[in-house]
């Protein structure tokens, strides 16, 4: 998490970025600071010194009239300013779990979890994943052939998912595919490919994995229409869409899922209806499929989220829909997608706000939480543990306004609670791509051409 | 191709496994051992094996039995080996097998299985007192315990029904094993697989209830000693007079 701000008051320190290397700097600290009679205040001062560390309690933060944050400063001196989250230099170096504890009990993410690279050259403009977690940096091929036969060995599991935010981005995948099946094929374990995009969709590579174990197939075009998606920076086609959904079913697959966000910035009512074009196109490239190649039972699952617009990105300035305009939406949704081969699955917007509220939050909110934990809420994840209208009472209680947090646009110039964050990538990279959101202009990847965003000043010495 | 058949143990901390776990542990561990085995044809392709019985959550076994389908010849002691080294503590793999195709599955011979019981009485009673009782409860000709009828899902809030089974058939042999105190052992022979299932819990249940004994219900342990077979009258393990292949 890089905006721990809402969390501020409970946490003595915090981790930025990847933890490998830190982790181990702070229990060194901890176990030469525990030989001296320490005191906390102690520990953490020094802590605070180490690269990656966030001392929350170390820092005033000062608010504006209305309600904006002013300042954040340190409270000592030779307490950093801003605090930079860590990167792992050499991810071939990096240790990485080979020997898992492999549960009895049937668990979610039961498999292997091969991560092959972190980093995202895509540059969506709503993900924040994509943005906090540059610069791209691969495993090597040989490095994930090792990690593979460990893993493989020690736990025995049948399936290996290829992590990571673009597994298509890979340079090396389709080589690493091979190996896999050629490896592994005979002892029948599988290959999961989630976050394949649609674009460089390999219909062969696909057709292979699926001769060792079959695996459901997802697409997140994220937004209805082309001029959404160039707002997005999605840089996908309806035609790359359509392509990919009927290779599918000339493969044999008759079930695909859809992933899109609604309330989108700039989002409009032709916009929505792009979601529901697209989902009656894959239709229709069901049907065009010859009757022998396609699966029986065509199910396209069109499954629309709300977005949350997160810090760190280029949407960070934007306002969330309101309730209202959200709920407007899903049912415009509603009443388009009634089709019987289309399922749509829409989330409870409410939880979004909240979702909304926390992420863009300042420590202010530490308070809200603190209500909360005394009033009772607890595993509001879950639906049935969720009371919307407590959480409401709650924000009252302790004269906080949530849309203040939601719904309110942020100029540029102003001090956003997590500014004191450097996650590498420049404020100024995400002013520029938020004007070109506007433009309805896309940026291209990170190895088409270089975008500026700065991490590789920091952290790359000028390469990715 | 070859199916190998081996008895094995689930003790300790392994009781509170599932079946269905039980079997996802086994097919895990064929991979771990690089045990070269057949896989089921599909989508969804799942090493070819087979158990005798599915082992309730909570029951120990010293008797399990499983045959595994290979697809290259081999030696039945390297296969224990094998498995044996990458199988968690309270799994462990007694001895193994190769069997004849001609073998019939370990599901359909299965006809017994032996037990020892240890429940506690809210009484203390002697060695004498339990034998007598024990003697009373077998002279029954009929004992009659009420099962409920399995509903179907739509029929989630329909009462439950019930019916009558005489469970006096499936009980082949009970003897006191041990008496301290309030803590009573018994040793029981019942009917398990496809021609009859008895549970033990179910008996001792109905022993305490016929025979007016109190007991603490909670404090039931079952272990299995061994699944059997009934060749020409006589009872064996699945692993007695099989054909053997090298």
């Amino acid at each position: 998490m890089y905006n721990c701000e809402p969390i501020a008051d409970f946490i003595d320190i915090a981790v930025l970025g990847e933890a490998e290397e830190v982790i181990l700097e702070i229990t060194d600290l901890y176990r030469r600071l525990k030989k001296s009679n320490y005191s906390k205040q102690e520990f953490l001062k020094e802590a605070a010194q180490i690269g990656g560390i966030y001392v929350p309690s170390l820092y005033d933060v000062n608010y504006n009239e209305d309600g904006t944050v002013n300042s954040v400063v340190p409270k000592y001196e030779g307490i950093p300013k801003t605090i930079r989250k860590r990167v792992i230099q050499n991810l071939n170096e990096v240790y990485y779990p080979e020997e898992i504890i492999v549960p009895y009990l049937n668990i979610v993410h039961d498999r292997i979890m091969m991560e092959i690279f972190r980093g995202c050259i895509r540059g969506c403009r709503f993900c924040q994943a994509g943005i906090i977690y540059r610069p791209v940096r691969e495993k090597s091929f040989d490095r994930l052939q090792e990690i593979t036969k460990n893993l493989v060995t020690n736990t025995g599991y049948d399936e290996i998912s290829l992590a990571s935010l673009s597994t298509s981005d890979y340079s090396q995948l389709e080589e690493l595919v091979r190996h896999l099946i050629d490896e592994y094929g005979s002892k029948k374990v599988g290959i999961s490919l989630p976050s394949l995009r649609l674009d460089n969709f390999s219909l062969q590579l696909i057709e292979e994995i699926q001769k060792v174990r079959k695996t459901g197939l997802t697409f997140a075009p994220e937004a209805g229409s082309q001029r959404l998606r160039d707002v997005i920076n999605k840089g996908i086609t309806e035609e790359d869409l359509v392509n990919a959904a009927e290779n599918a079913f000339h493969s044999g697959w008759s079930s695909v899922k859809l992933y899109f966000m609604i309330g989108l910035p700039t989002e409009t009512d032709e916009d929505l209806m792009g979601i529901k074009d697209l989902a009656f196109k894959v239709v229709d490239a069901y049907h065009r499929t010859p009757r022998e190649k396609r699966g029986k039972g065509l199910n396209v699952t069109v499954s629309a989220s709300t977005f949350v617009p997160k810090p760190f990105t280029p949407f960070q300035w934007e306002p969330q829909a309101t309730l209202d305009e959200i709920h407007e939406k899903q049912k415009l949704l509603i009443s388009q997608l009634k089709h019987k081969n289309i399922t749509f699955n829409y989330h409870d917007s409410r939880t979004s706000v909240l979702e909304a509220v926390f992420a863009k939050g300042d420590r202010r909110l530490s308070k809200v939480l603190e209500i909360a934990l005394e009033e009772g809420c607890k595993f509001d994840g879950w639906i049935e543990h969720f009371d919307f209208d407590k959480w409401m009472r709650i924000f009252e209680k302790a004269n906080i306004d949530p849309d203040f947090y939601a719904n309110r646009p942020r100029e540029y110039d102003e001090v956003l609670p997590w500014d004191h964050i450097d996650v590498g990538v420049s404020k100024a990279f995400l002013i520029r791509e938020n004007k070109n959101a506007k433009a309805e202009k896309v940026t291209a990847n990170c190895r088409t051409s270089c975008a500026g965003c700065g991490v590789n000043q920091i952290f790359t010495g000028g390469i990715c | 191709m070859m199916t190998i058949r081996s008895r094995f143990y689930k003790k300790g901390d392994m009781v509170f496994i599932s079946h269905l776990d039980l079997i996802r542990v086994f097919e895990r561990a064929v991979r771990r051992a690089e045990i070269p085995v057949s896989y089921t044809q599909g989508f969804n392709p799942r090493p070819i094996m087979a158990f005798a019985t599915a082992l309730g959550v909570g029951v120990a076994s010293e008797g399990e039995y499983i045959d595994i389908q290979v697809s290259e010849k081999i030696d039945a002691d390297l296969f224990t080996e094998k498995l044996n080294n990458v199988l968690p503590e309270g799994l462990k793999i007694i001895k193994s097998i190769g069997i004849s195709k001609k073998e019939k599955s370990l599901m359909s011979i299965i006809s017994s299985s032996t037990y020892l019981v240890k429940f506690k009485t809210k009484n203390n009673f002697s060695k004498e007192q339990m034998e007598e009782s024990l003697k009373n409860f077998l002279a029954f000709d009929s004992i009659i315990d009420l099962k409920e009828k399995k509903k179907k899902t739509h029929q989630k809030n329909k009462r439950p029904e019930f019916r009558e089974v005489n469970i006096r058939p499936l009980i082949k042999e009970i003897t006191l094993f041990s008496v301290e105190g309030s803590e009573v052992i018994f040793k029981m022979h019942l009917a398990a697989g496809s021609e009859g299932n008895l549970k033990p819990e179910i008996v001792v249940g109905k022993f305490a209830e016929l025979m007016k004994i109190a007991i603490e219900e909670d404090e039931i342990r079952i272990q299995r000693l061994d699944l059997l077979k009934k060749e020409d009258g006589k009872y064996m393990t699945p692993l007695d007079k099989v054909d053997i292949v090298e």
